[in-house]
Order: C-alpha cells, then sequence, then structure tokens
C-alpha cells in the first residue's frame, strides 16, 4: 500500500474512531415541566381548533339550509306560475268546459 | 417502579408515571435525538416532542414490545419524521437559492453544537456526522443506536422491526458506505 492511501486509511479511523470519545449528554431537568406546558398548551390548542371546526360547521349547515329554501321557494312558484298559464291557455281555447262536458 | 407498573400508572394518566418516564428516560431519548441532529438545542425540543407523543399515544402501547423498545422506536421516528420535513425544507431553499432568495447549506455543515464533543475532536466529530448525515434513513438508524447508543443487534431488531440479519447486514453497509464515503473526502482533500 502507497503512502498517501496509507494516510487517507489512517485518517478515516482517526475520524471513525471519535464516536467513542463522544461522551454522553445528561437530560435537562425542567424537561418535565416543558413537557407539561407544552401538552396544556395543546390541549388549549386542540379544543379551540375544536370549537373553531364546530363553528364553521353550524355555518355550513345554516348556508345549506337557506340555499335549499330558497330552491324550493323558487321551484314551487315556477310551478305555480307554469300551471297558471297552462290554465289560462286551457281556458282561452275553451278546454276547460269540454273537459267538463266528457264528464257526463 | 418496574416497567410493568410504570406503564399502568402512564395508561390511567398517573402524574408521578409521566415523571418517572421522563425520568429514566430522557438521557437516552436526548443522545438518540444528539445522534440525528448534533445541536443541542435542536435535540432537546425534540426529545420533548418525543414525550409528548409518548403521553398522547400511550393507550396504543398494547405490551407487545418492552417500555424500553417503545420508547427507542418513537423517538427513532419523530427524529426520521424531522429528517423528512428538513429535507422538504432544503428542497424549498434549494428552489429559493435558484431564484437568489436563500444560500442553501447541509444542517450539521452549517450546525454543530454537541455538548458531548470535545473541543479538540469537534472538527473531525463534525465532519463525521457530515458523513453520517449522507446514509440512508435505515442505515443511519442502525449506526446510531449501535454505535452511539451501544444497543444489541436485538434490540436494533426490536426498535426497527426488522430481522437480526437485516440489522446485521445495515450496519455493515452503513460502515462500508462510511467509510467510502470518508476516503472520498479525503482524497479530494489531497488533490
Amino acid at each position: 500500500m502507497d503512502k498517501p492511501r496509507q494516510d487517507i486509511e489512517s485518517e478515516i479511523e482517526r475520524t471513525l474512531s471519535t464516536l467513542d470519545e463522544v461522551e454522553r449528554v445528561s437530560g435537562n431537568p425542567f424537561l418535565y415541566t416543558r413537557i407539561q406546558e407544552q401538552m396544556r398548551q395543546s390541549k388549549t390548542g386542540s379544543s379551540s381548533k375544536r370549537a373553531a371546526a364546530w363553528s364553521l360547521a353550524f355555518a355550513v349547515l345554516l348556508l345549506l339550509v337557506n340555499i335549499s329554501s330558497v330552491l324550493m321557494y323558487y321551484q314551487k312558484s315556477v310551478q305555480a306560475d307554469q300551471a297558471a298559464g297552462i290554465e289560462a291557455i286551457a281556458s282561452e281555447y275553451g278546454l276547460l268546459d269540454q273537459e267538463e262536458d266528457w264528464e257526463y | 417502579m418496574n416497567d410493568q407498573n410504570l406503564l399502568t400508572a402512564l395508561q390511567t394518566g398517573s402524574e408521578q408515571g409521566y415523571k418517572e418516564l421522563v425520568d429514566n428516560y430522557q438521557e437516552k431519548v436526548l443522545n438518540i435525538c444528539l445522534g440525528y441532529f448534533p445541536v443541542y438545542q435542536d435535540a432537546e425540543d425534540l426529545t420533548q416532542e418525543v414525550f409528548v407523543k409518548l403521553f398522547e399515544t400511550i393507550d396504543n402501547f398494547r405490551g407487545e414490545a418492552s417500555l424500553s423498545t417503545w420508547v427507542y422506536r418513537v423517538a427513532v421516528n419523530k427524529c426520521l419524521e424531522k429528517i423528512r420535513y428538513r429535507k422538504r425544507g432544503k428542497r424549498m431553499a434549494f428552489f429559493q437559492s435558484l431564484i437568489g432568495l436563500e444560500e442553501h447549506a447541509g444542517h450539521v455543515a452549517s450546525h454543530f453544537d454537541h455538548p458531548g464533543v470535545a473541543l479538540e475532536n469537534k472538527e473531525r466529530t463534525q465532519l463525521l456526522y457530515q458523513h453520517i448525515e449522507r446514509l440512508s434513513d435505515k442505515q443511519r438508524t442502525a449506526f446510531i443506536l449501535h454505535r452511539m447508543e451501544g444497543l444489541s443487534y436485538q434490540e436494533i431488531a426490536g426498535i426497527m422491526e426488522v430481522s437480526l440479519s437485516s440489522v446485521e447486514s445495515l450496519l455493515f453497509r452503513a460502515k462500508q458506505n462510511l467509510k467510502k464515503s470518508l476516503r472520498y473526502y479525503y482524497e479530494k482533500q489531497m488533490i
């Protein structure tokens, strides 16, 4: 093995062996307090999110009810107009009287 | 409190149980996180997230694995989740750098603050972490759990939910790839 290659291999081994010298890190004594705080905040956050979701759902429902009422009203008035139109044409051509005659 | 009693305490929502879980496992979780993210503040924030996740999902724990395996598994998954999140961010940063909005740099390359590393080894250890960062998620996890946490193949297999032979293969490939990557780096330095 030539010199540069040997140097590279020894550098690699030295670098890999630095892991043996890494010391373990001890935890933060206040970690539990921080976790409690984070959990409290996430609970508050999730309950306000839930409230917002309910409000949104209610608003959407209200909107749907409104839209369907308008549609139903419009449909009824169109039907009434159509019926009135047919009746007018029928009476104009005397169809209504003829209908009465046919009953005999 | 043994693991079984601790688990019962946790599942009943006992404050004492939560505190004991943090006391027993925070050092392990913190050091795992430092294996993935060698920046103390990031690792500590992640440790906090791991415990929040553990408390939130304690009811899903069926006791099929040991408590320590479960804690390690949640910690590893949280770290991998963070890596994916950061990779997405990096991709965005790359595109931003293309249009001249932001500089693009690797995470370990730009930050390194591992309190367990002596000052005289800092440069070399940082270099090693940069190359560990290039391993695949599975190889990196097996390497961190074995080489940094000192866990047995059996324990790693339990945490990663793979077979013993897979762990052996992952560790072998991790070491090979790490050496290859470092060799390439040093060869370039010598030119």
